[in-house]
This record gives C-alpha cells, structure tokens and sequence, in this order.
C-alpha cells in the first residue's frame, strides 16, 4: 500500500486507539508516514475528549431542572381546568358544526373520496394540513406525522430525516402547504 | 456508553415512552453533560449551547411515540440536538473562513502547551471555521464516538462522503495545529 493511501487510511483513524497490522507493517519501514501518525496522535491529544467541554456541575443541574420545567409547563397547558376548557369549547363547537355541516355536504358530492386531513402545529404557532390518501386519523400520532414530514422535507433538501417538525422553517411549511398532494405520503 | 448503561437507557426508554417523567428525568440527566457539549463545539454559544440542549430534550419528550428503537436512543438525541444546532447556524448565518480565524487568533509563542481554557477556545475557535456539515461530522464522530456507519445514517449521508467529511476536518484541523502552533 502506498504512503498516500496509509495516510488518508490514518487521517479516517484520527482519535481511534486501534489501527490495523497492515498499517502498523508499513509505519515500522516508514518514517515518512510514522512521523505522520505520531503528529495525529499528538493532536489527537491537544483536541482534548468530549468531558473537556462539559459545564460545570452546577450549570448541567439547572439546564436538567430547565427542561423538567419546560415540560411541566407544556402538560400543563394541555390539561386546561373544567371552566376554562368549557370557555374554550365555545368556538370550537361552534367550528365543529360549521365543519360537519360543510363535510356532509361535501361527503354528498364525494368531494373528500378516501383523503384524511390531518393539521400538525409548527413553528411559531404556523400549522400545515397534512392531506394523505387513506390516512385513518387515528392510526398516526404526532410524532408520526413529525417522521413522514422530516422524511419528505429531507428527501426534498437532502438533509437529514430525523427533521422535527418544529424545526422546519416557515418557508418549508408554505412549502408543505403548497405542495403536498393526497398519495404523497404513502 | 457501556452495555450496562446501555441495558439502562433501553428500560428508562420503554418506560419514557409509557408516559413515566422520572424515567425521563434520568435519561435527561444521563446525557445531558454529552448533549450541551456537542451544542456548544457546534454553536461555540454556551447561552445558544444550553438551550439548545434543553429544546432537545422537549422534543425529544414531545416526539418519543415516534422513537422506533431502530437507532440507538443517544444517537437519535444527538439527531435532534444537531439538527437544532445547524438549523441554528442557518439561522444566525454563523460560519467563518479558518483563514480569517487563524490570523485574527494568531499569538505570539507558536510553541505552548495547552491549557484546559486554552484548548477550550481554541478547539471551538476551529470548530467554529469548518463549514456546518464538516462540523457535525467531526462533531459526531471525534467526540461523540459514533461510527462512520451510524454518522451516515444520522446525516443521511453516503459512508463515503462521511468518511470525506472527516478526513478533510482532520486536514484542515493539522493545518490550524500548524499555523499555531498546537501540541498536547
């Protein structure tokens, strides 16, 4: 194997304790490449390990109660008390009929045929219908619905697919928005 | 992680997904540590690094029922946490050139060693001049300890091009080492 091939083999090493016989075999006959790999070795040491980089004890308390937090106050706004939620119901209901009414209808003319609309939240409160072919509701929850976007949204940018749906940008909701088709999704 | 914690992290996973919150709490308090250090060598923003990492971890209790298990748990937190850090960088626009950080960095004795401080700064200083994606992959591979294999998965990325990724942060990590000076 020629020095070239050793050294990039030895650069994919970087941070590796282990490397293989064949490599050790040409280091020991070649200086050229030892004294590469002692240099990585070196700053393999100089970067330091990933416990250099962790806050201090006191810091990683407050950010674990942080997020308990943060939690908390996320259930606790899913559980709305009884008055409230009644308040709440008002417009809801009110939307529900107007929705049942219109669905009736529109069931009549076979407008909807087999689609299912679904409404996820995104960003800053923006929400996208998420409309598929024989989606039954109740067989997706949210973090299903999150996985299909990240995966349509990752196919589309070539970026990873474990996108959350609260990370994609207002562009790619309008985007969602714009162009998601029933079918896209199955 | 070692099998045992391993073993740990699979139960405190199942009985997150039932709806426990302490079991939550302690896989929040497992990976915590290991989650604001990837946020901040990918932010080099302690404030942006800690809430980053706190998003993180509500997302990752909004979205457990979409947790299959076909990845390890800590690298679909460390997914989450870097998708959050790049989308962070898209944001802020924050990507600079290694020449421009070397010069401005530049000291005036090539030959120190390094300082826990100093190897602080200076390795986000570097981290801060590769472009995003070469970051994460040194990120994830250097000082998270994933293989090329489970980057490639993470990223969506081919193992070839991840493998490219790290041997040109590597590259160009000798070539700051060099211009100042670095050594253990």
């Amino acid at each position: 194997m020629n020095c070239e091939r050793i050294q990039d083999q030895l650069l994919e090493l970087f941070g590796e304790k282990e490397q293989s016989e064949q490599i050790a075999e040409h280091l020991r006959g070649c200086p050229e490449c030892r004294a590469f790999a002692e240099e990585l070795e070196e700053l393999s040491k100089a970067a330091g390990s990933n416990e250099d980089f962790f806050p201090d004890p006191e810091i990683t308390e407050a950010l674990i109660a942080g997020v308990e937090q943060k939690i908390d106050r996320i259930e606790t706004t899913k559980a709305v008390p009884l008055h409230a939620a009644w308040r709440s119901y008002v417009p809801a209901v009110a939307a529900l009929l107007v929705v049942i009414g219109f669905s009736a209808t529109a069931y009549m003319l076979n407008v909807f045929s087999s689609q299912r609309s679904l409404t996820a939240r995104g960003e800053g409160d923006t929400t996208v219908a998420v409309v598929a072919e024989g989606v039954q509701p109740d067989s997706l929850n949210a973090g299903d619905i999150n996985y299909i976007l990240n995966d349509y949204t990752a196919q589309r940018n070539g970026t990873s697919s474990d996108y959350l749906l609260e990370d994609v940008s207002q562009d790619e909701l309008e985007y969602l928005e714009n162009n998601l088709k029933a079918g896209d999704f199955l | 992680m070692t099998d045992t914690s391993d073993n740990l992290i699979d139960v405190l996973v199942e009985h997150a997904k039932a709806g426990d919150r302490t079991a939550f709490g302690k896989l929040v308090a497992l990976m915590m540590n290991r989650t604001v250090a990837l946020t901040y060598r990918m932010t080099g923003d302690m404030d942006a690094a800690e809430d980053l990492a706190q998003d993180t971890f509500v997302s990752a209790w909004q979205n457990l029922g979409g947790f299959k298990g076909a990845a390890k748990f800590e690298s679909w937190i460390y997914r989450i946490a870097s998708n959050k850090s790049l989308n962070y960088l898209k944001r802020a626009g924050r990507s600079t050139d290694i020449e421009t950080v070397m010069e401005a960095q530049s000291d005036d004795n090539p030959e120190r060693a390094f300082s826990q401080k100093e190897l602080r700064r200076d390795m986000l200083e570097f981290m801060g001049s590769l472009p995003p994606q070469q970051r994460l992959v040194f990120e994830l591979h250097f000082y998270q300890e994933r293989t090329f294999e489970e980057i490639a998965s993470m990223t969506d990325k081919a193992h070839g091009t991840v493998k490219t990724l790290y041997r040109e942060a590597v590259k160009k990590l000798r070539e700051a080492a060099r211009v100042k000076g670095w050594r253990s």
